[in-house]
C-alpha cells in the first residue's frame, strides 16, 4: 500500500500548459469523467488525482477543499468539482470549459434516449453486470485514494478523532452539510488550541 | 413561456440541492408525481433505472429527461442549464471569497475542520460504494451486530454478497496495488468482466 501511494502520487515534471491546453485538457478530463465514471459525485477524485494532480496543476489537500464546496454550495457534486478544478486551473473560463465538458456527455446522451425509447428499463443481465462491475472497480479505487488521503492529512490524534466523529455521524443519516459545516467551528477551535499549546511549550524553552 | 419555466423550475431546485442531486429526487417527485400529476411513480421509476444505467449525475439525468418531454430539445437544454448554471456562479464566487480570505486563521481553521470531515465523506462513499457494488444493497451495521455477537442471525443472513461485484472488487484492488494499472483500463475491464459474468450467470 505505501509503495503504491509513493508511485501515484509523485508529481510528474510537466511544461507549463498554455491557456488553450489547460481549457481542452479540463474539457476532456470532465468529458471523460461524465461518460464513464457510472456512480457520479466522489467516484471521480480518482480520476482528477490521476489528472490534475499528477500533473502539479492541483494539490494533493486541495482535492479535498473541492469535497468541501461540493458540500457546502448548492447544486450538482459534478458540477461544482467541475467549477473548483475549472477556477483553479484556469479561471472563470477553465471553471466554464470544465462544466460543459461535465454536463455534454449526459445531457446529450439522455435527450437520444428520451427520443428513442421513452419507457426503457434495465433488465438485461449482461449491461447490468457491466455495470456492477464498473462500480466495483470505482469502489477499489476509491478505497486506495481514501487510503492516500488520509496519510497526507491525518498527522494526529485529534484529526483522527474529528474524521472518525465525521464518519459515524454520517453513518447515523446525519446531512452531509451539517457534518461540514459542524466541522469548520472545531477545526478553528482545534487550531486556536494548537497555536496556543506551540506557543506555551516555546515559552518555556525560552525560560529553560 | 414553457422553457421560462422549466429553466426557472430548475435553477430553483439547483439551489435546494445541498450535497449533491440526491437531495433534489424527493422534490422532483414532489414537483412532477404529486403536484402536476406529469408522471405515475411508477413512471417516475422508469425514469430513475433509465438514470442508473446511465453515465452522469441522476438529477441531470432527470433534468434532461423530463425537459425534453416537455418542450422538446431546447426544453431539455433550459431544463438541465438551470440545474447547472447557478453552480457555475455561486461556486465561482464561493472560490473568489476563500481566495481573498485564506490566510485569516478562522478560515484557516476551518478548512481544516472541514477538510477532516471531507475525508470522512469519502470513506462514507466507500461505504456506499460498498454496498452498491460488492454487497447487495446497503450494510446494516444492527444486522451485523446481531450476528456477530449473539449468533441468532446467521452472518449470510445479514451481509449478502454479490459474486459479480466481488469478484471485479477484488479483481481491481489486484491490479490497481499489485501492477499499479492506471484507472481507465481497470474500469474498462471490470466492466467486461462484469458484462461476461452477467450475461453467463
Amino acid at each position: 500500500m505505501k509503495h503504491t501511494s509513493d508511485t501515484i502520487q509523485a508529481p510528474v515534471k510537466a511544461p507549463a500548459l498554455s491557456l488553450t491546453a489547460r481549457l481542452w485538457l479540463l474539457f476532456t478530463t470532465f468529458f471523460k469523467i461524465a461518460l464513464f465514471v457510472v456512480g457520479g459525485g466522489l467516484a471521480m477524485l480518482p480520476v482528477i488525482e490521476a489528472t490534475f494532480v499528477r500533473r502539479g496543476l492541483l494539490k494533493n489537500e486541495e482535492t479535498l477543499d473541492m469535497v468541501v464546496l461540493t458540500q457546502t454550495v448548492p447544486g450538482l457534486v459534478a458540477a461544482n468539482s467541475a467549477v473548483f478544478v475549472g477556477t483553479k486551473i484556469a479561471g472563470f473560463w477553465g471553471a466554464a470549459a470544465a462544466l460543459a465538458g461535465a454536463v455534454l456527455p449526459s445531457v446529450l446522451i439522455i435527450i437520444l434516449i428520451a427520443a428513442l425509447f421513452p419507457n426503457l428499463t434495465a433488465d438485461n443481465p449482461a449491461v447490468l453486470g457491466a455495470f456492477t462491475g464498473i462500480r466495483a472497480g470505482i469502489t477499489a479505487v476509491l478505497a486506495v485514494t481514501l487510503c492516500r488521503l488520509t496519510g497526507k492529512i491525518v498527522k494526529q490524534v485529534p484529526d483522527a478523532l474529528l474524521a472518525m466523529t465525521a464518519f459515524i455521524l454520517l453513518l447515523g443519516g446525519v446531512n452531509p452539510v451539517f457534518v461540514i459545516v459542524g466541522a469548520m467551528p472545531v477545526g478553528y477551535g482545534y487550531l486556536l488550541w494548537q497555536t496556543r499549546r506551540r506557543l506555551k511549550k516555546g515559552l518555556r524553552k525560552d525560560a529553560a | 413561456m414553457i422553457l421560462t419555466t422549466l429553466f426557472l423550475q430548475f435553477v430553483g431546485f439547483s439551489l435546494i440541492s445541498f450535497g449533491g442531486g440526491y437531495t433534489v429526487l424527493p422534490v422532483l417527485i414532489d414537483t412532477f408525481v404529486t403536484n402536476e400529476r406529469f408522471w405515475t411513480m411508477d413512471q417516475f421509476g422508469n425514469l430513475l433505472s433509465i438514470a442508473q444505467i446511465t453515465p452522469g449525475p441522476i438529477s441531470l439525468n432527470a433534468a434532461t429527461f423530463i425537459g425534453y418531454l416537455k418542450g422538446g430539445m431546447t426544453g431539455a437544454l433550459a431544463a438541465s442549464l438551470g440545474l447547472v448554471l447557478p453552480t457555475l456562479f455561486l461556486a465561482s464566487l464561493a472560490l473568489l471569497f476563500l481566495k481573498k480570505a485564506q490566510h485569516a486563521i478562522w478560515v484557516q481553521g476551518a478548512l481544516k475542520g472541514a477538510r477532516l470531515a471531507a475525508l470522512a465523506m469519502v470513506g462514507y462513499t466507500v461505504f456506499l460504494f460498498l454496498g452498491m457494488s460488492v454487497f447487495e444493497g446497503p450494510i446494516s451495521f444492527k444486522e451485523l451486530g446481531t450476528a456477530l455477537y449473539h449468533g441468532t442471525v446467521s452472518l449470510s443472513d445479514a451481509v449478502h454478497v454479490n459474486l459479480i461485484g466481488g469478484i471485479c472488487f477484488i479483481g481491481a484492488l489486484f491490479l490497481i496495488l499489485r501492477f499499479k494499472w492506471p484507472l481507465t483500463p481497470v474500469l474498462l475491464l471490470s466492466a467486461a468482466a462484469g458484462g461476461l459474468m452477467g450475461f453467463v450467470g
